[in-house]
């Protein structure tokens, strides 16, 4: 079991503002609240997902397929 | 021309072509008449494929006389969700953006059912992008807000709104939707009809706009179960060019009239819905209890909204990494969705991996908690419709207040069909929804149509031209 993040907020505002650096006038100041929200939503989540254990043996499905007898 | 033909299930369109009563290219005739004049009317049609349509519809006439019947739906014309591609027509995607976005080549399923004889006469109306973008409120196409038949005022649901609107109004025999997470079974059920959504793996991708490469399914949408089943028969089957198919033959059989199901109930399912949809939830119940053994099923308590959501945002983040990061996204109709994917370039890897590996298990858990029974049910919706400018979020419950089952069944690329149940608030219908494990489409599609048998909610058609 790992634990959360331990301030997601702190994360979401640097993540705004490396959004809004990298994309500038993209977001408008009146989407930004919204936005904020989107991001806090996704802290949220990932937080979440770290409190469900995992081992070693857990694989993820992938679709990746090796080419038999070389295609 | 016969204005009976609307509002027929597929099998007695396919009789009355056997028996010579319709021809395929008089069919074809009707259907493109009635979508071009009607369609626009609930934004539901993008494209009349007219030329396209008339050479099939020939084609199939002239094989019925030549003796070469290749099945039920041949001479049946149908419309497509405009993510699939069709050659020689736009492929809009429902975005803008790709207005004149053009594919010399059929999707898989497309392909398929030209193989069996259909006719297809339009391509219908989508949110744009599959609504992957985070729209919030149904103005998000460049087709304008999907208006629902039943009352043009409310929302048709989404993203498959065309095909919803299209068959529930008559203008198509029957339709192709897709889904990731929801968007076969909401305007099934916010527009009274019968939506199937198969198994991931099922049906190729080939040829769709890809969303989320692990959550995308094509499936139909029609009158009735029975509908679903054939139109399922016809497209199913492995693909060379979609990886993720399973060479697992699908032959859709009708269930003996007197068999008796095993349905689990998913326990607490109804929360949080509005009281008409929970009371048409409990009505159905007690039909069921006519013909099946109703026991309750609770899922696991697993994060599986927090997985869908991971997983969509990190997929369809690098689908359209592109689009987002070069501005184009301000194109899009719905003002969230010019600003909301921006949170799609900064999934770190790590999450989205670890969506993968608990998905694994939570896969898992759910197909064994599933496996006993031959359905799962669950009101396929909350709600009904809502207002054409009402935003989501003043109506629906949000995603995780309540059971999970649409963020679970989607996750574990289960199928699920919804059937119309009764009428709600406005005189919108409600939908059950029918969910199995992985590839018992025949199972859920056969307790669908018993219900269907013994209701006559599909029998309800709105007040159309």
């Amino acid at each position: 079991m790992t634990e959360p993040l331990p301030d997601p907020n702190f994360q979401v505002e640097q993540l705004l503002a490396l959004l809004k650096a990298t994309f500038p006038d993209r977001i408008r100041p009146e989407d930004e609240a919204d936005l904020r929200a989107r991001l806090q939503s996704s802290a949220d989540r990932a937080a979440e997902l770290r409190c469900h254990r995992l081992d070693f043996t857990d694989e993820p499905d992938v679709v990746f397929r090796a080419i038999p007898d070389g295609g | 021309m016969a204005a009976e033909f609307a509002f027929q299930p597929i099998r007695e369109l396919a009789r009355r072509i056997r028996s010579g009563k319709v021809r395929p290219t008089e069919l074809t005739e009707y259907f493109l008449d009635r979508l071009g004049r009607l369609g626009p009317a609930y934004n539901a049609l993008v494209t009349l494929t007219r030329e396209r349509a008339l050479r099939e519809a020939a084609e199939a006439e002239a094989d019925l006389r030549a003796g070469r019947d290749r099945g039920l739906l041949h001479g049946i014309p149908y419309g497509a969700k405009d993510l699939l591609a069709a050659a020689g027509y736009p492929t809009t995607w429902g975005a803008g953006p790709f207005r004149e976005q053009r594919f010399d080549y059929d999707a898989t399923v497309i392909r398929r059912l030209r193989e069996a004889g259909a006719v297809l006469v339009g391509k219908l109306a989508t949110v744009e992008l599959a609504g992957g973008m985070g729209y919030t409120q149904p103005n998000a196409a460049f087709t304008g807000p999907g208006k629902n038949p039943w009352n043009p005022a409310f929302w048709s649901g989404g993203s498959s709104n065309g095909p919803g609107s299209a068959v529930a109004a008559g203008l198509v025999p029957f339709a192709l939707g897709t889904e990731t997470w929801g968007s076969i079974i909401t305007p099934s059920a916010f527009c009274g009809v019968s939506g199937l959504r198969p198994t991931f793996g099922r049906v190729s991708r080939f040829g769709a706009m890809p969303l989320s490469w692990s959550l995308d399914k094509i499936g139909p949408m029609g009158l009735t179960a029975d509908d679903c089943g054939i139109v399922l028969e016809a497209i199913a089957g492995p693909d060379p060019a979609d990886p993720t198919t399973v060479d697992r033959p699908f032959s859709w059989e009708l269930p003996e009239p007197d068999r008796r199901f095993r349905v689990g109930v998913v326990k607490g399912a109804a929360e949080n819905a509005q009281a008409e949809v929970a009371r048409n939830f409990e009505a159905s119940l007690r039909v069921l209890a006519e013909f099946c053994t109703l026991e309750d099923v609770e899922l696991p308590g697993l994060p599986f909204n927090e997985l869908a959501s991971t997983i969509l945002f990190a997929e369809a983040g690098s689908v359209f990494e592109d689009f987002i990061t070069s501005g184009r996204v301000a194109e899009l109709t719905a003002p969230e969705d010019r600003y909301r994917p921006y949170a799609y370039l900064i999934v770190p890897a790590k999450d989205y991996l670890r969506a993968l590996r608990l998905r694994k298990k939570a896969v898992r858990l759910l197909n064994d908690l599933f496996a006993p029974y031959d359905a799962v049910v669950s009101p396929s919706r909350l709600t009904v419709a809502g207002g054409i400018d009402q935003d989501f979020r003043t109506y629906m419950p949000p995603r995780t207040a309540g059971v999970p089952i649409s963020a679970a069944e989607n996750v574990a690329g289960l199928p699920g069909i919804s059937v119309p149940n009764g009428f709600g608030q406005h005189g919108l219908p409600t939908g059950i929804q029918f969910t199995g494990v992985a590839f018992s489409e025949g199972r859920i599609l056969g307790v669908a149509h018993a219900y269907q048998l013994r209701t006559d909610w599909h029998l309800h058609h709105p007040p159309v031209g």
